[in-house]
């Protein structure tokens, strides 16, 4: 079995959304996905109770339309408004940011892992490696709780991906469970 | 010291405290994070809320009669206390929290400042970066906080262990190189208003 693992490749546009995407989808905490929804199914259905049966003046209907407006916001805040605002952002960021994105060589062996480019350059020894995130499209290695840096996975074959997964602990290794 | 294209204007090492990367972290916060624009995004509920009060004021506090406006007028004085007091301090603790998950912040970096870039580095890793790629360069009484580029976007240059002189030779640096980036802001107690 080959041991190391070298790649170079440029980020595009796709790339660094995804990326966001990713980062965004593994760190927000499930709970908070959870409080939400129970939040806005709860004032979509004392809005649509309160019309049916309140109803009321037409100020109040609006108040019970405004409820559930509010509640069809909160639900799908994390699914589909958040998602949506983050592309939008980082479409922006890797737009006004285009001229620093260099060509990056990626190199994973059993006992370090770098990634260099022109600017930066880092090469730390695999047990640095807080945590490796796969998503649909990306791999996210993270040195720190917000510390990462990434390689989008069509530069890896699936058999170079099962590879990296068996050179650190089980623990550190995340499968997002929904594709991005 | 002589300044031109080749010679460093200043070279130092550099090793951080967690207290000095949270407070960072903090300002950080304020200027591109989650808190960017708390005044009035907490101002909007606060009017929002007196509206709510007032309505409800209107009605005698019949609270029954009025479900939406009391609600509304809770979720906008948590919004206000969100926006005010928790938010800047969650971001310090988040600051505290990024610190000791990365084995990397608390080693030691060797600077070397120059006339349009400047390098950081230590055995594992090295950074050049443009002033250019700065959006913004903020500095306190005890640090400086270098903003931008896509990765390590936050950069957090400790004055505690540079000297007297060399503290100012890199203001005075940053002014020249960074006019527009370049802030100065009190102590964090005072200097919550970047």
């Amino acid at each position: 079995m080959k041991s190391e693992i070298k790649e170079s490749f440029l980020i595009t546009e796709e790339d660094y959304i995804d990326m966001c995407l990713s980062r965004q989808k593994y760190m927000i905490p499930k709970e908070n996905k959870i409080i939400l929804a129970v939040m806005g199914i709860i004032a979509i259905l004392c809005g649509t109770e309160a019309f049916i049966n309140i109803r009321g003046n037409v100020y109040q209907i609006i108040c019970w339309f405004l409820l559930i407006g509010i509640g069809l916001y909160v639900l799908s805040y994390y699914e589909v408004i958040n998602p949506l605002i983050t592309k939008d952002h980082a479409a922006k960021f890797f737009r006004y940011n285009q001229k620093l994105i260099n060509s990056k060589t990626f190199t994973i062996n059993s006992e370090t892992f770098s990634m260099t480019d022109q600017m930066h350059c880092i090469k730390i020894p695999i047990r640095y490696i807080d945590k490796i995130v796969e998503s649909k499209t990306t791999l996210l290695i993270f040195t720190g709780k917000e510390e990462f840096t990434f390689v989008p996975k069509r530069v890896l074959s699936k058999e170079q991906i099962n590879i990296i997964r068996s050179m650190i602990a089980e623990e550190k290794y995340v499968r997002l469970p929904k594709e991005v | 010291m002589a300044v031109n294209g080749e010679n460093p204007v200043l070279t130092f090492q550099n090793k951080l405290r967690i207290r000095e990367y949270a407070e960072g972290y903090r300002l950080y916060d304020l200027i591109r994070g989650a808190s960017k624009g708390r005044e009035w995004k907490a101002s909007v509920f606060f009017f929002l809320g007196i509206a709510m009060l007032f309505m409800l004021m209107m009605n005698d506090f019949n609270i029954p009669k009025l479900p939406v406006c009391t609600i509304v007028l809770l979720i906008c004085m948590y919004m206000c206390t969100h926006y005010i007091y928790m938010l800047p301090k969650k971001a310090k603790l988040k600051g505290e929290h990024i610190f000791k998950s990365s084995k990397l912040l608390s080693k030691e970096y060797t600077f070397q400042f120059n006339k349009d870039y400047f390098i950081m580095e230590n055995e594992f890793e090295k950074l050049k970066r443009y002033y250019t790629e700065i959006t913004d360069c903020i500095e306190t009484d005890e640090l400086f906080l270098l903003i931008g580029g896509i990765e390590k976007q936050i950069i957090v240059i400790s004055k505690r262990s540079l000297k007297e002189e060399e503290s100012q030779i890199l203001s005075h640096h940053f002014k020249r190189e960074m006019i527009r980036q370049y802030r100065r802001t009190k102590s964090k107690h005072k200097g919550r208003k970047v």
